[in-house]
């Protein structure tokens, strides 16, 4: 084959998850991508049906840190809709309250990962810090940081008092501040732009035809949320507009991000000034009917998805997950045609990967058949170098 | 950047206190919220089982009561033959067995869950 390969990934437990990229590469130039993502199977979804429906929200609780919430909603969502159950206004809007804490928190965690990743560390340091304030908010609704056990079938297990309403209304003017900040640095910041502009296109026809979801699907043109298309919880009652960008490129993605922080913001106040009264949860029916169910939902990093199927048993017979980010690596396979090595990890970032451990890359040569091993943190510090080496960069 | 966008920041930086806190000589502070360490009162709990049934992490065994406490539960007095012994290591803190418990014997407190170098590390009624 002309060129050579490089390849990232898969092991490294210790990061983030496995996934293994061919990069075929000439020069400098990414020539195309095969992508390997079987490396990390958990049995979750068989687990899920030797548990009970309660136990369960625990266990789909646990398939992501980032999205705990997304996914227990999206769960119970899926089986109060076989039970027929009406949920409670209140619980609908703590529901979304809790949801778009944690988009912010995503969110937030994305922009510094990216930021770091680029070499803009001010940047993961600023967001990092300002996540804490958030995580913060939800620990005080919750309970939790990051497991928030906020669900349960029929509704949510605690209320928003007025005492922890009050609170956390007073510090989303900091974050509101923030995000202004951030909003800012995106429009203004040259390096910022010069490193994203023009990197991993990502047209709106391909993003159709790929099927990306989310961020990215939004950062492509693409008038895509579930949030709106097909809404849930309290959507239809907050108002909110859909964030899209036409570059179509790393920075449309980060735009769309940005901007949903100041969004998801403001869905956040206008849910606990408008809380409804009333009870947090309805009582469910003891026996189930077996039926099947499809469930969506606007994860941060987009479309999450659920089939379940239940039996007379009471029990799940089949479950299938379908995260954002399986739904997303199509479309980096795509976005990386034609961008050079140092985009590598800027492009991946940008689809915000709840992705899977690409902490060692090996070189193979194609012609010389010499073999050499970079870890994600060379990488990155090459990438780094190189846009340096073009006068892109954040002096040290 | 331009330089006056970094003087400014400079400048604010300097004026704020730092977001870090000087560990372990100041504590971490935790919502009022925050599930922690499991208690079980003792003098409240039946040994009915039902925590042990409801935890999704199966962390709550139940284990003979060797005292055989006598405990009161509605209005009936009682030797207890059991009672539920929780390995934290285990426990998700999820407080689903606070909320199955019917005599409310069991609390999720808001103290570190601890750690350890065994394999288990029990808690069981108080
Ligand atoms: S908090 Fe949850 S995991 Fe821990 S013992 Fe109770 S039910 Fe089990
Ligand atoms: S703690 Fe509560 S639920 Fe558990 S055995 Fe005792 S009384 Fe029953």
């Amino acid at each position: 084959m002309h060129g050579s390969e490089l390849i990232v990934g898969p092991q490294h437990p210790a990061l983030k998850e496995p996934a293994s990229f061919r990069v075929h590469v000439d020069g400098e130039k990414i020539l195309s991508l095969d992508l390997d993502i079987s490396y990390n199977h958990r049995g979750i979804e068989k687990g899920m049906e030797q548990r009970t429906f309660e136990k369960n929200i625990y266990l789909v609780e646990r398939i992501c840190g980032i999205c705990s919430h997304s996914h227990t909603t999206n769960f119970c969502k899926g089986i109060e809709e076989i039970m027929n159950l009406t949920i409670p206004r209140r619980a609908q809007y703590i529901r979304v309250i809790m949801a778009e804490l944690e988009r912010i928190h995503s969110h937030l965690l994305w922009l510094g990962v990216e930021g770091h990743g680029m070499g803009f560390d001010t940047l993961f340091m600023y967001t990092w810090r300002d996540r804490e304030t958030v995580l913060d908010l939800m620990e005080t609704i919750s309970g939790g940081r990051i497991s928030h056990a906020m669900n349960r079938l029929g509704g949510v297990r605690r209320d928003v008092d007025d005492a922890t309403a009050k609170k956390v209304l007073q510090e989303l003017k900091f974050l509101e501040g923030r995000a202004d900040y951030y909003i800012n640095l995106v429009k203004t910041e040259k390096t910022l732009a010069k490193r994203m502009k023009g990197v991993g296109i990502l047209s709106k026809k391909m993003a159709l035809e790929l099927a990306a979801v989310g961020p990215t699907a939004r950062g492509s043109g693409v008038k895509r949320d579930i949030r709106k298309d097909d809404p849930y919880a309290a959507y239809g009652e907050i108002p909110f507009k859909m964030i899209t960008s036409d570059s179509c490129d790393v920075y449309g993605r980060n735009y769309v991000r940005v901007y949903e922080l100041k969004e998801s913001l403001d869905m956040v106040r206008y849910a606990l000034e408008n809380l409804p009264k009333g009870d947090l949860y309805a009582p469910i029916p003891d026996t189930v009917k077996a039926a099947e169910v499809v469930s969506r939902y606007e994860a941060p990093r987009g479309e999450l998805f659920y089939y379940i199927r239940t039996n007379a048993n009471n029990m799940i017979e089949r479950a299938h997950v379908r995260t954002p980010t399986f739904a997303n690596w199509l479309s980096v396979v795509e976005a990386m045609k034609g961008m050079h090595i140092a985009d590598i990890p800027i492009i991946i970032a940008a689809i915000d990967p709840c992705m899977s451990c690409t902490s060692r890359t090996t070189i193979v040569d194609a012609n010389d058949r010499k073999l050499g091993a970079l870890s994600w943190e060379e990488l990155e510090a090459y990438s780094i170098k190189w846009y340096k080496g073009r006068g892109i960069g954040w002096e040290k | 950047m331009a330089l006056g966008v970094i003087v400014k920041e400079l400048f604010e930086s300097l004026a704020k206190k730092p977001a870090t806190i000087k560990y372990p000589f100041e504590k971490v502070p935790v919502a009022e919220r925050f599930r922690g360490r499991i208690h079980f009162d003792s003098k409240k709990c039946i040994g009915c089982s039902k925590c042990s049934i409801v935890c999704p992490a199966k962390a709550i065994e139940m284990v003979p009561d060797e005292k055989h406490t006598e405990v009161d539960f509605a209005g009936r007095k009682m030797a207890r033959q059991r009672i539920p012994r929780c390995d934290l290591l285990v426990c998700i803190r999820c407080e689903l067995c606070a909320e199955a418990c019917p005599t409310k014997a069991i609390e999720l407190t808001n103290k570190f869950s601890g750690c350890s170098g065994k394999r288990e590390m029990f808690v069981t009624v108080e």
